[in-house]
């Protein structure tokens, strides 16, 4: 069974005053299995984000459907859907999205103390998880005290603590320069060596590349995809860039 | 035509920030509005006709000049709290080719702008409820106001100068906060990353020691009007050690919390505390000025309603009879006034002729405003400072050589280790009975001792040097006092220099005979010397009569009087109470007044402060969202956050107010009359009622941070890239 499937979702803005309609995502279908490493690309405005927050229950779909895990998220009500997010969902954010408020090590317990986990069982937890990251000696820190890489990294860990069945990651290399960038990327390919589903966003060929699979979206459809195959990562590289040309130069016309 | 770009820009400005824009004009509005209308109650002829028109006008000049004087700090804060919010748009402006001197002509002309819409909109407010003020206090007097309704130019001239140097000076502070900053600081000003608040035990530990003090130097209180300094002091302290603690004692108290691991990682802790540490920091000043003003607004507030309610108590203790004469008899003159009185016979026919006419005149014309019952006494008193040792009344003690020095001004007190000085009025059992219409009577060599607010412990009096003295007869303890005596208690005198014996216990003896216990005219001259003594002939009539007819006795018994050479003084109650009821009438017009604008200055900051903490919120609450916090938990944790952060400061506020309650007791004390029960009534319901406004303010100001917060933390998703 796929972890995660997409069958035609729609999702279609209303402007405030209801007089322009605009069609984010027209008619998008996929499946994940458990285990991949799903890259998304597309230019912006192609509905990339929409789609993302769709998959985190963030936004509802005007029609169509989201399953995880086989279960349809538009069955799960306003209620239960933090709890749901929390216990099957990760999130990596372009701007980490962390509470300044916090030190790391409180920024990544966060899911955990909302799930009602006891001190040193969240503590078990995140210390094999803070030191694959690299990020062991950093935990008393604060975010504004560490480094882009080094606050992405405990983005990564907040979103693995809570051994989630999906990560989905929007443009987590957007804000890091390369060597975070590399760095980060190699992480998320031993994570997924682990057997950790990851979902993500980019416009990136180079994060892109480091994928199994790449699905290309282009007004708002599922318009290509590649898998890797036995290709290494710069062969990948070399296939996504001929295909975003493509694309481009709006070949195909669908 | 950038001439107009700028103004139109300025206007926009204002415009699109109304959210921020429109509270600051209220505020300015109410602050010209109070101005304009203690400045028109200063100089209304209504006032000035009113009893109380010696002091009525230098109150009200006393309440403009604060409000000028507060309006400076408050419209400064939200001056600055609006700047602060604008800095991103002004950073904009510069980095898309305004330079600093375009920006500084659109500050201007926002200035301008506000100040216009505040004076024009304010002197307006201030016109048409002048005359609601005015008949307001005129009501407070029981007295009947006409409806002329008119605008006092000097008054709003006198406003458009004040509030112009005002604005001025809140442009140069906006010029300069701007001035300060470079572009891209300017347009980052509000993403900037919060260094964690700091632990600051040292600080916290002041804090309390400071507040500690403050209650303790509160409580050691005893005489207010000798103890302004500590007073002052008092107020100091609290309102340092209340701006530490708000400052860094919560801070402390939230850190000291989050090492508690079981405690800290629990849902509905987490968040709280640590966020809580951090509002503390950035909110602490302007909760600690809400706490002040609190304090501030409850203490005021207390003691005028309870000098207003006990104004009726304070008249009829402190004048007792409807109409008082009194009469300095000289030392020597004694011995004959007191056998024949030769001093006095004269003003007494003349006053009974001057009351008796009018009894005549009121037989002829029965029910229309004539004397209808008359009821005088004549009393002699010797009045002189004396010393009570270990409680035990000491009259061999010369008063000079103490630590007592007259016509200094103020005195610390009256008490010193185990001595006090009493104003002690000395008079004949005959005169007593009479006083207080009873039949006691007194040995050879006895005398009652009757003290002001206690029981004499003694059984002796010491006359001379040697000891010797006389007993003090044991029913003493059981005679009436004498509550309805003399107007002469509150003006104590020593010889010459008049000196106020406010605080000053009073004390009754009452002696076989007046004469031979002063010792004749040897002895009376040795106390006036030693003990300041002076005889007084005070003559007392009550009179049941309509208020024309007492002003007409008062008027003609004050010019009898005025014909002898003696130092004589006359009162009349009416008259007093008038002076006195337009004082507490005014002192509580002022205060409540004084008392709104404060309310509306805590409203405001409250405003402000849900403002600025629902941005700084927004972003926040966005991420707990996503990482998996439900709109209830958000929710839960929003409310106890905004419930703490304001309840705080009425709570502090409601300790400040029980631990300086000493002071409002010792000022009631003074000036109204010694009620404690009273008092703690009035600041019950003060404070309940302060309650009760503040939490209709809090619910309607989170209405605006919940409206900010919901703006990020609702349905829509609010990544970093829009796109």
């Amino acid at each position: 069974m796929s972890i995660l499937e997409v069958r035609s979702l729609k999702k279609v803005y209303t402007t405030r005053f209801g007089a322009n309609q605009v069609t984010a995502l027209r008619n998008v279908n996929f499946r994940v299995e458990e285990g991949e490493y799903v890259a998304v690309m597309g230019e912006s405005g192609s509905g990339k984000t929409t789609l993302l927050n769709i998959l985190a229950a963030l936004d509802r779909p005007t029609s169509g459907a989201v399953l995880l895990n086989g279960r349809n998220l538009a069955e799960i009500t306003e209620d239960q859907i933090a709890q749901f997010r929390r216990e099957n969902l990760g999130f990596v954010f372009q701007d980490f999205n962390l509470l300044d408020t916090f030190t790391l090590e409180d920024n990544i317990y966060l899911p955990l103390v909302l799930a009602n986990t006891p001190y040193t069982q969240m503590h078990e937890k995140l210390l094999p998880i803070a030191r694959m990251l690299g990020i062991a000696d950093l935990l008393k820190k604060y975010p504004y005290e560490v480094s882009g890489g080094q606050k992405q990294r405990a983005a990564v860990a907040r979103a693995l603590i809570t051994e989630p069945h999906l990560i989905l990651a929007d443009e987590p290399t957007g804000a890091l320069d390369s060597r975070a960038s590399d760095e980060l990327l190699r992480l998320f390919a031993s994570v997924n060596q682990m057997g950790q589903t990851i979902v993500m966003v980019t416009h990136s060929t180079a994060a892109a590349s480091r994928a199994n699979r790449i699905l290309f979206i282009k007004d708002g459809e599922v318009f290509h995809q590649i898998y890797r195959g036995e290709d290494s990562d710069d062969k990948l590289y070399e296939k996504i860039s001929s295909t975003l040309t493509i694309l481009m130069a709006g070949g195909g016309h669908r | 035509m950038t001439r107009g770009f700028y103004n139109r820009l300025a206007w926009t400005g204002i415009q699109k920030n109304r959210q921020l824009y429109y509270p600051y004009f209220l505020s300015g509005i109410v602050m010209v509005m109070v101005f304009y209308i203690f400045h028109f109650l200063a100089t209304s002829e209504v006032v000035h006709n009113l009893p109380g028109k010696a002091v009525l006008p230098y109150l009200f000049y006393i309440g403009e000049g604060a409000v000028g004087l507060f309006s400076i700090p408050f419209l400064f804060y939200t001056n600055s709290s609006l700047i602060r919010k604008r800095k991103k748009e002004l950073g904009l402006y510069n980095i898309l080719g305004m330079n600093k001197r375009n920006i500084f002509s659109v500050l201007f002309r926002e200035t301008l702008i506000s100040y216009g819409i505040v004076v024009t909109v304010g002197i307006f407010a201030g016109f048409l409820f002048s005359k609601a003020a005015e008949l307001v206090l005129v009501n407070i007097m029981g007295r009947q106001a006409g409806y002329r309704i008119y605008v006092d130019w000097k008054g709003a001239f006198v406003v458009l100068v004040v509030f112009a140097v005002i604005y001025l000076m809140i442009l140069a502070n906006a010029l300069w906060q701007i001035h300060a900053n470079d572009p891209i600081e300017l347009l980052h000003s509000d993403m900037q990353g919060e260094r964690p608040p700091k632990s600051r035990m040292l600080l916290t530990v002041l804090s309390l020691v400071l507040i500690g003090a403050g209650y303790g130097a509160s409580a050691a209180v005893t005489a207010v009007e000798y103890q302004l300094a500590q007073i002052f002091v008092t107020a100091v302290l609290l309102i340092t050690g209340t701006f530490l603690l708000f400052i860094c004692a919560f801070v402390v108290l939230c850190r000291v919390l989050q090492k508690n691991r079981a405690y800290y990682y629990q849902t509905s802790h987490f968040v709280t505390i640590s966020t809580m540490a951090y509002r503390m920091k950035r909110s602490g000043a302007s909760l600690a000025a809400i706490c002040v003003l609190v304090t501030l607004v409850l203490v005021a507030c207390s003691f005028s309603v309870s000098f207003y309610a006990g104004s009726m108590e304070v008249l009829q203790r402190t004048y007792p009879y409807d109409l008082s004469v009194r009469v300095e008899i000289p030392v020597e003159k004694i011995g004959n006034e007191l056998t024949k009185g030769t001093c006095t016979a004269g003003y007494r026919s003349g006053i009974d002729t001057i009351i008796g006419s009018v009894l005549t005149d009121s037989g002829q014309d029965a029910g229309q405003g004539g004397v209808r019952q008359a009821d005088g006494c004549a009393v002699h008193f010797a009045n002189m400072l004396a010393m009570l040792v270990d409680g035990r009344l000491d009259l061999a003690r010369d008063m000079r050589d103490t630590w007592f020095t007259p016509g200094s001004g103020l005195y610390p007190g009256w008490t010193e280790g185990n001595e006090e000085i009493v104003w002690l009025h000395v008079l004949s059992l005959e005169a007593y009975n009479r006083l207080c219409r009873t039949t006691e009577t007194l040995g050879e060599d006895e005398v009652f001792v009757i003290l002001e607010n206690g029981e004499y412990r003694s059984d002796r009096i010491v006359l001379n040097d040697s000891g010797a003295g006389v007993n003090v007869n044991p029913a003493a303890k059981a005679v009436p006092a004498i509550t309805d005596v003399s107007i002469s208690l509150d003006d104590g005198r020593a010889k010459d220099d008049r000196i106020t014996a406010h605080g000053c216990r009073n004390v009754f003896l009452v002696v076989r005979d007046l004469y031979d216990f002063m010792g004749g005219v040897e002895g009376s001259a040795a106390y006036a010397q030693k003990n300041y003594m002076a005889y007084d002939w005070e003559y007392y009539w009550n009179l049941s009569a309509p208020e024309e007819a007492l002003y007409a006795v008062y008027d003609q018994v004050e010019a009898h009087i005025r014909t002898g050479a003696d130092k004589t003084a006359c009162y009349l109650r009416l008259e007093r109470g008038e002076n006195y009821y337009a004082l507490a009438g005014a002192v509580l017009f002022i205060a409540v007044v004084m008392d709104l604008v404060f309310v509306a200055v805590t409203a405001l900051i409250m405003y402000y402060k849900q403002i600025s903490e629902g941005y700084e919120d927004q972003r926040r609450f966005s991420i707990m969202r996503k990482v998996g916090m439900t709109g209830k938990e958000i929710r839960a944790s929003i409310n106890s956050q905004m419930l703490t952060v304001f309840a705080l400061p009425l709570l502090v506020a409601g300790v400040h107010l029980i631990f300086t309650s000493n002071i409002v007791y010792m000022m009631q004390k003074m000036v109204v009359a010694d009620n404690k029960p009273l008092m703690i009534r009035v600041m019950v319901v003060t404070y309940l009622l302060f309650a009760a406004v503040y939490s209709l303010v809090y619910v309607m100001t989170s209405r605006t941070y919940y409206r900010i917060v919901n703006r990020a933390s609702g349905s829509r998703y609010c990544g970093g890239n829009g796109s």
